[in-house]
């Protein structure tokens, strides 16, 4: 006894599943290796700010 | 919730309320160790706003990357964390959801507090990440894309609502004016450029007054008035661009300083904090300063780099409320629309 299609799953055609249900993750832009952007340059022990209140 | 009181050594902050994934590590509350910002804007750029789909896909892809980068500038690593501050509302749904999820997931695999902050909340507590922070209590005006809200600020974990706007934010105004005279998104940079060659009397754009409610604002009426002025104008040889947008942006200047002050002297408070992303625009730190000065008063500023969002300020936020006792629930959720009445 079994449900659904033996042996696989009922969306296992990544061709056609994956444009369908992920339309934006498949075919974004790529990303520019530029975005993270340091606000205020660190050294790596002295803090960058201080606060003091 | 609130449960027993924790003063945490290396506290990370986690901000993805809009289109800005971004991490920071706060050491014994005082010592701001790293802040690292992933901007999304020029993905947005070509649509003339932001998308929020886009958003959050986009918050996916560099969380984990910017964490990364926040812990290793500040020479640390997660094993030292032992606190966890997020951005939890308002913003966009999708936005937040990485952010906190992300925060959820190193809290409880780490075993460490997590504590939901506002984002308002954490732009009010950005003020003291500048040289000479204001003591309380202090007039505290959010002005940003999303935001323009005025508050009395008592303490850390004290604040109280005074005024907030009816309509569109004052940032938002700048968008969308931009977009009538076909400039860039996002539009205050480039109008705050254009108004430094125009004449700020050349149009008199009207400023909301609501005398029932005198510490609210509207920017709806000025955002017609100048639309109106565009179609009058357009056909009649090149649009005076520089006038308007010197004209607009005296009178959305007019509006914030006049109001802030009238809530300082109403609440006899001589001092004026402005925070958000608007309070890099140039004139309206000019404004401020002068007319504050002419009473005697004094206006605060963040560093230009933490008006706009960032993990810094949520830091500072997250710092006080977990040193209360105010912790997130493992099923904390996010919110759009997160009013910040009272604390």
């Amino acid at each position: 006894m079994f449900n659904g299609a033996p042996g696989m799953i009922r969306t296992c055609d990544t061709r056609i599943r994956n444009p369908v249900l992920y339309p934006l993750s498949y075919g974004g832009c790529k990303r520019k290796s530029d975005t993270i952007v340091v606000m205020l340059l660190s050294s790596s022990i002295e803090p960058l700010i201080i606060l003091d209140y | 919730m609130t449960t027993d009181k924790f003063n945490p050594k290396n506290l990370l902050a986690i901000e993805t309320s809009c289109d800005e994934t971004a991490a920071a590590v706060l050491r014994d509350g005082r010592q701001l160790m790293s802040n690292v910002v992933a901007s999304q804007v020029h993905i947005h750029k070509e649509y003339g706003g932001i998308v929020p789909e886009l958003a959050s896909r986009h918050h996916l892809e560099d969380i984990v990357r910017v964490v990364e980068k926040a812990l290793l500038d500040a020479n640390t690593d997660r094993s030292a964390i032992d606190a966890i501050a997020v951005t939890q509302g308002p913003g966009l749904v999708g936005s937040l959801v990485v952010g906190l999820s992300f925060a959820k997931a190193m809290a409880m695999a780490l075993g460490i507090p997590l504590t939901g902050v506002n984002h308002l909340h954490a732009h009010l507590s950005s003020v003291f990440l500048c040289e000479h922070p204001p003591s309380f209590p202090f007039v505290g005006l959010v002005v940003s894309g999303g935001h323009t809200n005025l508050y009395v600020v008592n303490d850390f974990l004290s604040v109280e609502l005074l005024g907030q706007t009816r309509d569109d934010a004052a940032g938002e105004a700048f968008d969308k004016v931009a977009k009538m005279l076909g400039l860039e998104y996002p539009g205050g940079p480039i109008i705050s450029q254009l108004a430094e060659k125009g004449d700020p009397c050349a149009f008199s754009y009207p400023r909301a007054k609501l005398p029932k409610t005198p510490l609210d604002f509207s920017f709806s009426g000025l955002k017609t008035s100048v639309l109106t002025s565009v179609k009058k104008l357009s056909g009649q040889g090149p649009l005076p661009v520089q006038d308007i947008c010197a004209s607009f942006q005296e009178a959305v200047v007019d509006v914030l300083v006049k109001k802030t002050l009238s809530a300082a002297k109403k609440y006899h408070i001589s001092r004026i904090a402005v925070t958000g992303g608007v309070a890099t625009n140039s004139r309206l730190r000019a404004g401020m300063a002068k007319e504050t000065q002419k009473l005697g008063y004094k206006a605060y500023f963040p560093y230009p780099e933490l008006c706009t969002d960032n993990a810094a300020m949520v830091a500072l936020a997250g710092y006080h409320q977990i040193k209360a006792g105010i912790l997130a629930k493992e099923d904390a959720d996010v919110y759009s629309r997160l009013p910040l009445l009272s604390i």
